[in-house]
């Protein structure tokens, strides 16, 4: 597979485009939105410092290294502190009309098993499919497949009360 | 995946990831910053030398017409009023011609004039 080095504009341009996605990804191992965007820098940074040889369709790398990064980053702030699953929600943008549903999403999200969380967030805000998320987890397509449905019934069930309201669906 | 299913990640899409804070501006290391001030103060010296070397030797137009005397070709020999380099080497690959003139100009004051009575290798080659 042909690899390059992206230059400063393409991860810029990266960046903008795929940064609340990878955001959230990130936040699904950290659950911390400021762990989270240091992550995001970290990997990003490395690739500004032009070091880093990328594929020629580089997302797919981006997502792996904010997974290892976020990785690594939470096994260091286990060390200093424990996490802090109840931490102020601001993994979503909100309105005044959606902030409780999504304080509401936020949480249900921690409460997920990670595993689930993971495919949720590739799912649903990084648009990728099944298989591509079953590729980039290392694990099988049925047990990523079922994770996501298992997730998806446990949200359901939290978010029922802002799905009947419709204060959502226009 | 049915049609509750895709109409439950309907509305999650609606839910917007945050955005992340603007990526900083790429910092220079501090070695970074010592390379450029060395490559900074090189380039000073390069040029300093040149011009030194440029304007060291080019009044000696007047030296062509003065009487050299024994006393001035021993400082010329000091190295005070030798040719500048960097001039004769454009001499050297443009005119050929006009590099022999100017060295022989330069030669009066820089070399001990040997047809003067009083100068010392006169006297010496006397004796």
């Amino acid at each position: 597979m042909a690899e390059r080095r992206l230059c400063a504009d393409e991860i810029r341009q990266l960046y903008d485009q795929h940064g609340p996605a990878l955001l959230a990804y990130a936040c699904s191992f950290v659950s911390d939105v400021a762990t989270g965007e240091d992550v995001l820098h970290q990997v990003f940074m490395r690739l500004l410092q032009g070091n880093t040889i990328v594929p020629e369709a580089p997302v797919a790398y981006l997502y792996r290294a904010v997974r290892n990064a976020a990785l690594n980053a939470r096994r260091t702030v286990k060390r200093e502190v424990a996490l802090d699953l109840d931490a102020p929600s601001s993994m979503f943008e909100s309105r005044d009309s959606n902030r409780e549903a999504a304080l509401t999403l936020q949480a249900a999200l921690l409460e997920l098993p990670e595993e689930q969380r993971e495919v949720v967030v590739l799912r649903v805000w990084s648009g990728m499919t099944l298989e591509e998320a079953a590729s980039l987890t290392g694990v099988s397509l049925s047990t990523t497949a079922s994770r996501y449905r298992y997730a998806l019934d446990k949200l359901r069930e939290r978010l029922r009360p802002y799905r009947k309201e419709g204060s959502l669906e226009q | 995946m049915d049609q509750d299913d895709r109409h439950f990640e309907s509305f999650l899409r609606d839910f917007q990831p945050r955005r992340p804070r603007a990526l900083p501006a790429p910092q220079t290391t501090a070695s970074t910053r010592m390379r450029r001030l060395a490559a900074g103060f090189e380039l000073a010296a390069v040029f300093g030398c040149s011009i030194w070397f440029l304007f060291r030797g080019s009044p000696p137009n007047q030296t062509a017409n003065a009487i050299p005397t024994e006393s001035t070709a021993t400082t010329e020999r000091t190295g005070e009023h030798l040719p500048a380099l960097v001039p004769l080497t454009g001499l050297a690959i443009q005119d050929l011609v006009r590099l022999d003139a100017a060295l022989t100009r330069a030669s009066r004051s820089v070399l001990p004039d040997l047809q003067r009575k009083d100068s010392t290798l006169h006297l010496l080659a006397k004796e």
